[in-house]
């Protein structure tokens, strides 16, 4: 657990100062991820008959008020967080690649229907508009999240792990 | 005439003094949304998940 927990830190640590010093500065990450959210909710949107349009990272239901998927808006922390315990809880390196992939594309797609989601809001329950974007992530993300780690968990119990008293000099 | 011209250029310097040293408008303020909130609350939730499955394994 202790040594969990020291690879955790170690990750997160690791993941800040890149993306300090070379993802936010470079910007492109972020911008693919926020813009591409948009354009494809905006696309779901328009094949139900919707009247949308997109300006950058801006979404609009005509005649309602917009919504801008800001770099905190675009779910990058999430996946980072989600894959930091995967990698830094033990397993197979082939399960670990598959949940990771799994996982962030599940984090993606739940963010265009959460997007999705706020421009609908905009039009039906605008008063409460704050609310909903407040608790969002508890809806959309976290239950999820939790259920594939603990998924991970059970999948790492199972995986064989070499101990030093299982090991024999040849 | 003279003096008259004389006045009306240190009124307008004066006014328009007055008027450069106003704040400029307010620009918009950034949109009233946060980042994904509680995630103080996922990495809890996830250590927790991480303890159970440790204790479980040392039983």
């Amino acid at each position: 657990m202790f040594r969990f927990l020291i690879r955790a830190a170690i990750f997160y640590t690791i993941w800040q100062v890149v993306y300090d010093l070379f993802l936010l500065p470079n910007g492109k990450l972020d911008e693919f991820l926020s813009l591409s959210v948009v354009y494809i909710s905006k696309t779901i949107l328009n094949t139900f008959g919707w009247d949308i349009h997109s300006l950058g990272r801006v979404i609009t239901i005509n005649g309602y008020r917009g919504v801008e998927v800001l770099n905190e808006c675009n779910a990058l922390t999430l996946m980072v967080l989600y894959s930091g315990f995967i990698i830094c809880f033990q397993g197979s390196l082939q399960n670990k690649v598959k949940f990771v992939t799994v996982g962030i594309l599940f984090i993606y797609f739940l963010n265009i229907i959460r997007i999705i989601a706020f421009s609908l809001a905009t039009v039906y329950f605008q008063p409460h508009w704050e609310l909903f974007h407040e608790f969002s992530p508890f809806i959309f993300f976290y239950p999820l999240i939790l259920w594939l780690w603990y998924q991970w968990t059970l999948t790492g119990e199972k995986t064989p792990t070499l101990s030093t008293s299982e090991l024999s000099l040849a | 005439m003279n003096k008259k011209l004389n006045f009306i250029v240190i009124i307008a310097f004066c006014c328009l003094n007055v008027i450069f040293a106003q704040d400029p408008p307010p620009l918009p303020d950034a949109p009233n949304q946060g980042p994904i909130n509680g995630l103080l609350f996922l990495a809890i939730g996830g250590i927790l998940i991480a303890a159970k499955s440790y204790l479980h394994r040392s039983k």
